[in-house]
């Protein structure tokens, strides 16, 4: 069984009614990593917000089955617990909501979802430290308020850390790369490739092809107005990088 | 109208029945007098009164409130309700102060807690001044309302050089019987030079009936002094509230206030300062909670009358189902008054399309060479950051309750004594459980 399967999607902006994804289709089976590429103003945002669950898309044809079930039925909350997991191209700052109380409501929201028991605040500790030493997360990073105070790049791998608390079989990675410097990146990208396992799927969202350099993808798509216009290996994403996305645009319109 | 008339009546009668220091020396009763006198000229405020223009206190009119009992009901002092301080206790009972249950001896060197009545027949300077101060009355009809029928309180007064650790907590406890009462409880707080202390005050109340405190409390604190002073309104949800507190600040003080308001039907906290010395640090912040059928309002009024102090006001509110809360705050700075430092901020968040607040920030500025800001924000809670929440599996319902408890605790970063802020943070927590359980019992 695929772990996720989009076919046909068409989804709008709920308020202004217009149409951004213009039919998806894409199948990632566990353990395969795709790519998206395209440029700005395609529709990669688009799609992982209709992912993961965002208030204000209006998915007005097609269907996303994930893992067998029907995904578009469920809450951001109820996607996130069965397995969906969005590191955001903006992680959101929180003030007043400390990082490790987040992230361990976090946890145990899923673990309770999944009937496990909940971890208490050592044993959730002790997790956090272990994940976070590979990325180079000290607890004074661990300490403060819910990506407050942190920079870009410690956002991104506050993203990924999580992600490996979380556990989750679907990670869709939204600009992970961008405003990352080159040290950064090679933190993100280890942290990201440790993720990856045979029964856990990835989709990397991305504008240029940097990232994969880093994270090797199984395969790749060029996304343009809306729709997936090209699929392929990894060798695609060379040759846009050689032409850019002039011919996908240009075939658009 | 004759109508109106004859509630200011009723209540200006229960209020002048209350006094329990009756017998005390002329100087007093001239007090009272005057405080009735100036009440029936003022009356009671309508919307038509600008100060009043968000409160209304039609409620009042319709409860016919009666002067507490001379014996003085024996209550339970509700812990539950109260801030969980460890401090020195002063209890009051529908207005009046509880001799046996409050800390009157074996203080800290350099405190003296005295009752009212004791200090009125003595004529202590500091009650005297503060009971004789007009401007403590003029244009305040509720302040002039209390001044005559004064049912009792203390006075504080810290020696100079004095650091009082530990807080001085008065608990004032409204207990209706079967009939609504009214009552009017009087503190007169006085710290000398270069002392430091702390005042908590709690305001509760024990059962269904209704009841109104219009108390008034003056501080006067002196050059170099430190007073932290935070107050605690969580009286039964049938009780009017209506506290002013007058404070004068010398040259070099730190006087620190936060509020924190839950309770009460209607309630106003008012505080008025006079920012009487330069190097001043005067804050009064405050978080603000109401849901179904609340009325809280926060009326500040701070006076920069000399150069180079500097004021500060953060009061945070949340509004949940038909809960209303009121913000007035005004900034004067007079003309001597260089250099002054002013902020002023009011943020509410709406969570309930019926809820309201109503925010009025002014400035009156006469000096030429000063920075002062002022603002307002109403918002809800922000979507970025309950999807970011939701995004990680947790509820829409928690995701909320998480960024309301994160809104408000923010604020308490304001209070400067730490056991203060924990005792107030509990507060909050109730106060997000018991909107959780409401929540619950909605689904």
């Amino acid at each position: 069984m695929a772990l996720l399967e989009i076919k046909n999607l068409h989804a709008s902006l709920e308020e202004e009614g217009k149409e951004i994804l213009k039919g998806i289709d894409l199948v990632i089976q566990p353990g395969e990593v795709h790519a998206i590429m395209g440029p700005n103003g395609s529709g990669k945002s688009t799609l992982s917000y209709v992912l993961a669950g965002r208030d204000g898309y209006e998915v007005t044809e097609g269907e996303v089955t994930f893992d067998g079930k029907d995904l578009l039925e469920l809450e951001a909350n109820e996607r996130a617990n069965e397995g969906v997991f969005l590191a955001f191209q903006y992680p959101v700052e929180i003030p007043g909501v400390p990082g490790m109380t987040f992230l361990r409501e976090a946890l145990n929201s899923k673990r309770k979802y999944n009937g496990q028991d909940e971890l208490d605040a050592m044993q959730f500790l002790k997790l956090v430290r272990e994940k976070a030493k590979s990325l180079e997360m000290g607890d004074d990073m661990l300490k403060r308020a819910v990506n407050v105070g942190f920079s870009g790049g410690e956002k991104k791998r506050n993203e990924i850390l999580q992600m490996a608390v979380l556990e989750p079989t679907l990670c869709v990675l939204d600009e992970t790369d961008s405003g990352l410097d080159i040290d950064a990146l090679r933190i993100v990208a280890d942290g990201v490739n440790a993720l990856r396992s045979e029964n856990r799927g990835m989709l990397l969202i991305t504008h240029y092809q940097r990232l994969l350099d880093y994270i090797q993808p199984d395969f790749v798509h060029v996304m343009a107005a809306g729709k997936i216009q090209q699929s392929g290996g990894k060798e695609l994403a060379l040759e846009l990088e050689k032409n850019g996305y002039a011919d996908f645009t240009g075939k658009a319109a | 109208m004759p109508n109106d008339m004859a509630n200011d009546n009723s209540l200006l009668k229960a209020f002048s029945m209350a006094t329990p220091l009756a017998g005390a020396p002329d100087w007093f009763d001239a007090v009272t007098a005057a405080g009735a006198a100036r009440f029936e000229t003022l009356g009671l405020p309508t919307n038509r009164t600008e100060a009043w223009k968000y409160t209304s206190l039609r409620g009042l009119s319709s409860l016919a409130f009666t002067a507490p009992s001379a014996d003085g009901a024996r209550v339970e002092i509700p812990r539950d309700s109260v801030a969980d301080i460890k401090g020195i206790e002063i209890v009051l009972v529908n207005g009046r102060l509880d001799m046996d249950r409050s800390a009157l001896e074996n203080l800290p060197i350099g405190l003296a807690i005295t009752p009212l009545a004791e200090a009125v027949e003595f004529g202590n300077g500091a009650v005297k001044h503060a009971l004789q101060d007009e401007s403590a009355t003029a244009g305040l009809p509720l302040a002039a309302l209390s001044t005559a029928g004064i049912t009792g309180g203390v006075l504080i007064e810290v020696a100079k050089d004095a650091d009082i650790a530990k807080p001085i907590h008065i608990i004032s406890i409204g207990a209706a019987g079967d009939e609504p009462v009214a009552y009017a409880p009087r503190t007169v707080v006085w710290i000398g030079n270069r002392a430091k202390a702390t005042l908590v005050e709690s305001h509760v109340g024990v059962g269904e009936g209704s009841y109104f405190s219009n108390s008034v409390t003056h501080v006067t604190v002196e050059d170099e002094a430190v007073f932290h002073h935070y107050k605690l309104q969580n009286e039964a949800r049938s009780a009017y509230h209506v506290a002013m507190t007058h404070v004068t600040c010398g040259e070099n003080v730190i006087y620190d206030n936060f509020a924190l308001s839950c309770g009460g039907k209607l309630a106003r906290n008012e505080i008025r300062g006079k920012l009487d010395g330069s190097e001043i640090l005067y804050a009064v912040n405050g978080v603000y909670m109401a849901a179904a059928n609340q009325h809280l309002d926060n009326t500040t009024f701070i006076e920069h009358a000399k150069p180079n102090s500097q004021s500060r006001e953060i009061y945070k509110g949340v509004l949940d189902e038909n809960g209303r809360g009121v913000f007035q705050g005004k900034i004067l700075v007079q003309r001597p008054a260089q250099k002054t430092d002013g902020y002023q901020m009011n943020r509410a968040l709406l969570l309930s399309r019926k809820a309201e607040i109503d925010s009025k920030p002014e400035l009156e500025i006469y000096a030429d060479d000063v920075k002062c800001s002022h603002g307002a924000t109403v918002g809800e809670l922000d979507d970025d950051q309950l999807f970011y929440l939701k995004a990680r599996g947790i509820t829409e319902h928690d995701a909320r309750n998480m960024l309301i408890e994160a809104y408000l605790r923010d604020a308490l970063e304001e209070i400067r004594v730490d056991a203060v802020a924990q005792a107030f943070g509990v507060k909050i927590t109730d106060w997000l459980a018991e909107r959780a359980k409401r929540e619950d019992a909605a689904r």
